[in-house]
């Protein structure tokens, strides 16, 4: 069996033993989990004690053995018809069987019953004593015969169907779990990868004094990954976020509750951005509620990575469905060239001639797949840098202007103030003082 | 007769003292257990087979009733002997592998014990190996495999593959049946009895050994 299909791996035992101890209590009726081989893994938690009839039988050296036959070929049959499978076992008692089938393999049972559908009459003895041969004690089996429940054939054809659906929907449950930590396990590896090549840097630079506080490149970085996100680079952001958390493990790694901040502001920054480009608002209070709550609960390092990247997917998503398209390649590859040349005069020709289409064609589709032209896409890159540039330098609006390729500052105030609405002067004042 | 549709009712109903009581007292009165067979207890066992494969009826009363058709049965088996049999041969019986029913097998069983029959059962889910096994140790004239999923049809194919790869075919005379059997089936693996049901089983195994050795046949 595959590592991670064993039932134990998927199915919690205190939550197990739990439902069966319900079941049992509820029905009146021991329920048992059971591998492939029918061997009991799992029974209930209170002190459910099993029938002497069958007590009697687990005893001898050939019923357990008989006992373990029957449970194991019941299992198979209700997983091969994909019902609960309604048997007589061989020392003659009537049980069910609800099949535990994940990703479509068999992995064990849940077993009920050892009750009789009719009231014990002189043939049931007989019945009993040649079924039991092998078994022996057939007067003591007899005996105990007596004290068996006795319950109607709708009775157990209604716990039956209950007990099936119980053990599907304990599948679902554990289909979500094994799922979630395949992914988890990818990330941390992703991560780990993360992790070592900074390591390796870290070992060749040593020399190099670290700077304890939020630098420049950090800040940079995080601007970097919004705004990959709103152009709808979508493997580039997830490749950014990923340094960047591997950063935060690096200096909060060993606080929890830093860390947990620390995933707390990236999830705001994500959300806003998310809200800026017009992902309806409600739709991403919803999604902020989710993960807040998830960032709340996680008590590891490894869930509070796992959610961020879940967050950052789906706000992502969210913006990329509205950029994905045909010519999506195109399209990236002009958003990724007008990332890495914008500050210097950029002519629609030239970035036509960089993706080998004809001006006028690339003019067309990418209106069409991202809403706006390309010269406006290009302005918006200047205009977040030049926002940027005026909250963290004390550089002058001429000098700004000059770094992003504009020859006349008063032509770029003009177009700061148009994308903006207010001129860059005064978007520099009204910042917040210094410390955000 | 009127004894032998109440023993029908009965038996469908799964009410067990009054199956036996009633089957006693259809003996007393002179009527043949090979009639109670036939009329009654088939009747009874055919009737479920089929409204359990349409799911007309949940296993639950096949189960039920199926405990009827046994105590039926376990009356009319002390009878069936008591016209003092001469032996017939000797049956190995088994339900095939990934198979688990046994109602049929149990009614071809018990009619061959009464005719005379000694019959080795191998119980269920009997895999190719142990068939082979058990030809080679008991040495059977016949071997009986029942089977009622079409699913397992297949492991009828390979028991008699291994019986013919290990050169055993020729020493057994192989007697198939259960609800997907086919006659054409039966044709293409081989088999040299086939039934689709219990008694008629039964009924090819007597007629041919009545063919050879000039018994009456109804001496049952």
């Amino acid at each position: 069996m595959e590592a991670g299909m064993e039932i134990e791996e998927i199915l919690d035992h205190s939550v197990m033993r739990h439902i069966l101890d319900s079941l049992t209590k509820a029905t009146g009726l021991r329920s048992v989990i059971v591998n492939t081989l029918g061997e009991e893994l799992l029974e209930p938690l209170g002190v459910q004690e099993e029938c002497t009839f069958c007590r009697t039988i687990k005893r001898t050296a050939g019923g357990y053995d008989k006992c373990r036959g029957s449970y194991m070929r019941a299992g198979r049959e209700a997983a091969k018809f994909g019902e609960p499978y309604i048997f007589r076992c061989h020392a003659g008692l009537i049980a069910w069987a609800a099949p535990l089938v994940i990703s479509g393999k068999y992995i064990g049972a849940i077993i009920s019953g050892q009750v009789l559908m009719w009231e014990p009459e002189e043939f049931f003895w007989i019945e009993v004593s040649e079924m039991n041969q092998e078994v022996g004690e057939i007067e003591t089996l007899v005996q105990k015969g007596k004290e068996l429940q006795v319950i109607s054939a709708e009775k157990v054809e209604a716990t039956a169907y209950l007990l099936f659906m119980m053990a599907n929907h304990l599948m679902k449950m554990g289909m979500v779990v094994l799922e979630q930590r395949r992914e988890m396990a990818e990330q941390q590896a992703r991560l780990g990868a993360e992790i070592f090549k900074r390591k390796m840097l870290e070992q060749t630079l040593k020399e190099v004094k670290k700077d304890a506080a939020p630098s420049k490149a950090d800040l940079n970085i995080e601007k970097e990954l919004l705004l990959r996100m709103k152009i709808g680079d979508r493997s580039g952001m997830l490749e950014l976020l990923h340094k960047i958390v591997a950063d935060m493990l690096d200096r909060y790694g060993s606080r929890l509750q830093m860390f947990r901040v620390k995933i707390w502001e990236l999830l705001a920054l994500l959300s806003r951005t998310a809200v800026e480009d017009e992902i309806e608002e409600n739709k991403v209070l919803a999604l902020n509620a989710k993960y807040m709550e998830e960032v709340s609960r996680s008590e590891s390092l490894e869930d509070l990575c796992y959610w961020i990247c879940q967050a950052a997917e789906e706000y992502s998503t969210k913006i990329y469905r509205k950029t994905r398209g045909k010519n999506t390649e195109i399209i990236t590859e002009v958003l990724n060239y007008i990332w890495q040349n914008f500050q210097r005069p950029l002519s629609l020709e030239e970035i036509a001639a960089h993706v080998y289409l004809s001006p006028y064609h690339l003019s067309h589709i990418f209106k069409k797949e991202v809403g706006f032209t390309v010269m406006e896409s290009v302005t918006k890159a200047r205009m977040e840098e030049a926002k940027r540039l005026l909250r963290h330098s004390d550089d002058n609006v001429a000098k700004i202007a000059k770094n992003l390729g504009y020859n006349d500052p008063g032509h770029f105030s003009k177009v700061f103030k148009r994308s903006e609405g207010v001129m860059p002067k005064e978007f520099k004042r009204r910042l917040p003082p210094a410390g955000e | 007769m009127e004894i032998l549709e109440q023993i029908y009712c009965a038996m469908i109903l799964g009410q067990v003292q009054t199956v036996m009581t009633l089957t006693e007292r259809a003996i007393q009165e002179g009527i043949s257990p090979k009639e109670i067979l036939e009329n009654a207890l088939m009747r009874t066992a055919l009737e479920l087979g089929e409204k359990y494969s349409v799911r007309e009826i949940p296993i639950t009363k096949v189960l039920i009733s199926s405990r009827a058709i046994l105590a039926c049965l376990h009356v009319l088996i002390p009878l069936f002997n008591e016209g003092g049999q001469p032996y017939k041969g000797r049956v190995v019986a088994g339900t095939v592998a990934g198979d688990v029913h046994d109602l049929g097998k149990t009614i071809v069983m018990a009619t061959l014990r009464g005719t005379g029959f000694e019959v080795i059962d191998l119980g269920i889910d009997v895999p190719p190996e142990k068939f082979k096994v058990a030809v080679e140790e008991y040495k059977p004239d016949i071997l009986a495999l029942s089977c009622l999923l079409t699913t397992t049809l297949v492991s009828i194919r390979e028991t008699i593959a291994l019986l013919e790869r290990t050169g055993l075919r020729r020493q057994v005379k192989v007697l198939i049946g259960g609800g997907p059997v086919t006659a054409s089936f039966a044709q293409a693996v081989g088999a040299d009895y086939y039934g689709s049901d219990a008694y008629s089983a039964v009924q090819q195994v007597l007629t041919e050994l009545k063919q050879k050795d000039n018994e009456e046949m109804d001496t049952l």
